[in-house]
């Protein structure tokens, strides 16, 4: 018989690092961790990484240091998910080569699912912006509050401490004073790091519109909190501003993953099994058993089987449920693999009318949160804006102005002037809307198969028209900024605009906040886990990540995701 | 005057940045960069690179010596060579290559020029290569 492990956690992102972290300080378990993924975590790694992605046109990609694994040609990631409905369903598949397309889609989807995930050790935490930002009490209750969406079964209260405990864990820097209370969201301890300072450009931004009435809200220019550090700090360095958090922080100034992966594989009684890919969960008399795994690196390929008295589920929102949906398992609510969400995000870019010098400091240090609530949701989606450093962001690279000058016919003396000029004044402003629940929104099991036979994510999505009002309001609010700040937005093509007549669709973009799928809530007949993260159908099957989150409110997912990590990994501990 | 030359002259005349052809200080540097990315580009455009810095080179032959200057770019425009597309893509590549250290093929692939931290797009816009900060924490605070 084969060893029994005290806990199995399926996936070594910042969930179930942060749960097999808790739980080893909580007691002394024996904890395997299984992961689909089979990079190092060391400096070395790194370093390849960033070698990975010299060239301009990759940077600010998420997955460009990592396409090079060879875990993606046995657990690829949605590498061409940011492509349109169109261009993702009609690219031809390349199986095998690592570069196949991942997604799938239901004939009667409207939307393309664009947001990504990196499939490796760590997670996409490598590859995350690092923001920080809590949930604001409202957002637990979005139901009872505003008859849309759902309400969490748990509160902004019960979670706060957890909150404070997960900001320490990743080394979050803020401003206490800017946050405490905001929209009643009280702050019980400070943070770990003051704040991120702020660039030139912010300063600039600020002098321009602090304080200011935009269409009838008073907006403030505050520090984002952002797991980026201030000072040296859990033996990671200060950040060095190399302005590259997406798609790595070349110096770990940025928390990611790794570093508790790190500390966790220094315990004997710990172990971190990579190239792992988790096909089945076995249950038996309502408790899980077994769970069978693929391990790739074996040629060919070998199952194996790992029993577990207790099983974590920490593969985030879309292999999580495809795993359950596999083992045809916690699904007597009907409620895997729906509810799916994302946060639906849009920038517009402008040149502002001195020079702000951007690239220099972290792509992002501030934003304006007062858009995150107000009665108006019972209509439409409210959003969190960040303010750029990082020029025209994902609309147009630094090198996008060569080509427009040279088409032009610039050549000589004129150019290198021209070139200052339109990059040091490059600005943006996006915004990132909330997703309500739906459960027609959803990810299945597509007939079609990956490399190792498993079946592929296939999706069926809608941004529908919470989001889209939601959408059209951040665009008012993001030119009547311009305006104020007496910014000059470029006309299309440079700047995109929202309507796209050819798709008869929105030109949104992703965030690749992948939330809902396994949502939490007190009533078992329509949600997957319980208030601490529990299968309502199982005894030992818990699950973690934003894939348990009710509502996506406008916050970025990682804190709370965090904070809930910790949250069940002590309820664990306590029914051990 | 040798391939090299001709290159680093032309690079000067097309982007602008005349210290490609005259900073001594730089030589090196600059001259390590050319033939980095002389090959790179010869590797591509092995037909219409040579015809331009033919152009370049029977205008650079003259005595005296012409100054780079938009005065000579203007002459090099009118050489019969700047009729062919090709030669147009070439032209416009070595600027691209030595602002960002990458350049697009004829049929518009993006490929990198090899030599990342060397653009000549960082010193301009007053910031380090992305990625390769070598500054300490806060410096983004400053007008550069």
């Amino acid at each position: 018989m084969a060893h029994k492990h005290d806990v199995v956690i399926i996936g070594s992102g910042v969930a179930g690092a942060l749960c097999a972290w808790k739980l080893s300080q909580l007691g002394n378990y024996h904890i395997l961790i299984l992961e689909a993924g089979d990079n190092a975590i060391t400096r070395a790694q790194r370093i390849i990484f960033q070698n990975n992605m010299d060239a301009q046109g990759n940077r600010g990609d998420m997955f460009a240091p990592y396409n090079n694994l060879k875990s993606r040609i046995f657990a690829p990631a949605p590498e061409n998910s940011q492509l349109e409905l169109e261009d993702q369903r009609d690219k031809p598949n390349q199986p095998g080569t690592g570069k196949e397309k991942y997604y799938d889609y239901a004939d009667i989807t409207k939307h393309a699912f664009k947001a990504g995930y990196n499939r490796m050790v760590g997670g996409s935490t490598w590859s995350w912006r690092g923001n920080c930002p809590r949930y604001l009490p409202s957002d637990f209750k979005l139901k009872s509050l505003y008859g849309v969406g759902r309400d969490w079964p748990l509160d902004y209260n019960e979670l706060e401490p957890w909150y404070c405990d997960a900001e320490w864990e990743l080394g979050v820097s803020g401003n206490h004073r800017e946050l405490d209370g905001l929209f009643g969201a009280y702050r019980s301890r400070p943070f770990p790091m003051s704040g991120i300072p702020l660039t030139y450009s912010d300063e600039q931004i600020k002098k321009r519109i602090d304080g200011e009435d935009v269409l009838g809200t008073k907006v403030r220019v505050v520090t984002t909190p952002q797991a980026r550090n201030s000072a040296f700090f859990d033996g990671r360095p200060a950040c060095e501003g190399e302005s590259n958090c997406i798609p790595l922080c070349p110096i770990q100034a940025k928390y990611d993953a790794t570093n508790h992966l790190r500390r966790l594989l220094q315990k004997p009684q710990i172990e971190l099994r990579t190239a792992a890919v988790v096909t089945q969960i076995e249950q038996r008399a309502g408790r899980v058993t077994e769970v069978r795994y693929v391990d790739w690196r074996a040629n060919p390929p070998k199952e194996h089987t790992v029993r577990a008295t207790v099983v974590v589920l920490a593969a985030h929102a879309i292999e999580s449920p495809k795993i359950l949906r596999m083992s045809n398992l916690a699904n007597s609510s009907g409620q895997v693999g729906k509810n799916l969400m994302d946060h639906v995000q849009f920038e517009l870019i402008a040149s502002f009318p001195e020079s702000l010098y951007p690239f220099r400091g972290p792509q992002s240090v501030t934003g304006l949160e007062d858009f995150r609530e107000g009665d108006f949701r019972k209509d439409r989606s409210a959003f969190r804006m960040t303010i750029g450093n990082d020029g025209w962001g994902r609309t147009g690279s630094p090198a996008s102005v060569i080509g427009r000058l040279l088409d032009a016919g610039k050549f000589g003396s004129a150019l290198p002037g021209e070139i200052e000029d339109q990059i040091t004044r490059m600005v943006r402003l996006s915004f990132s809307t909330e997703m309500l629940a739906d459960p027609n929104n959803e990810v299945d099991l597509s007939p079609k198969k990956d490399a190792l036979g498993i079946p592929r994510p296939r999706f069926k999505f809608d941004i529908g028209a919470y989001v889209e009002a939601g959408l059209r309001r951040g665009m008012e609010v993001s030119t009547e900024l311009f305006k104020i700040m007496g910014a000059t937005i470029p006309p299309p093509p440079l700047s995109k605009p929202l309507d796209n007549a050819a798709t008869k669709r929105m030109n949104w973009n992703t965030a690749a906040h992948i939330m809902g799928t396994c949502i939490m809530g007190d009533d078992p007949k329509d949600s997957v886990v319980n208030r601490w993260g529990k299968a309502h159908d199982l005894e030992n099957l818990w699950i973690i990540g934003s894939s348990v989150f009710p509502t996506s409110a406008t916050s970025n997912p990682t804190l709370t995701l965090a904070a809930l990590a910790l949250r069940t990994a002590a309820a664990i501990d306590r029914e051990m | 005057m040798d391939k090299r030359t001709a290159f680093m002259e032309l690079s000067a005349l097309l982007t602008g940045v005349y210290g490609i052809a005259s900073d001594s200080q730089n030589k090196l540097l600059y001259e390590s960069t050319a033939d980095e990315y002389l090959r790179r580009l010869m590797g591509e455009f092995s037909a219409p690179l040579p015809k331009l810095l033919d152009a370049y080179q029977r205008l650079a032959s003259a005595s005296p010596k012409p100054a780079i200057d938009d005065a000579l770019l203007g002459k090099l425009k009118a050489e019969p060579e700047f009729a062919d597309p090709d030669v147009v893509s070439v032209a416009k590549q070595i600027v691209n290559i030595w602002y960002f250290s990458q350049f697009n093929t004829l049929s518009g692939t993006m490929v990198d020029g090899g030599l990342y931290e060397r653009g000549l797009v960082w010193s301009l816009i007053k910031a380090h290569p992305i990625g390769y900060s070598d500054r300490p924490f806060g410096y983004w605070t400053k007008q550069p």
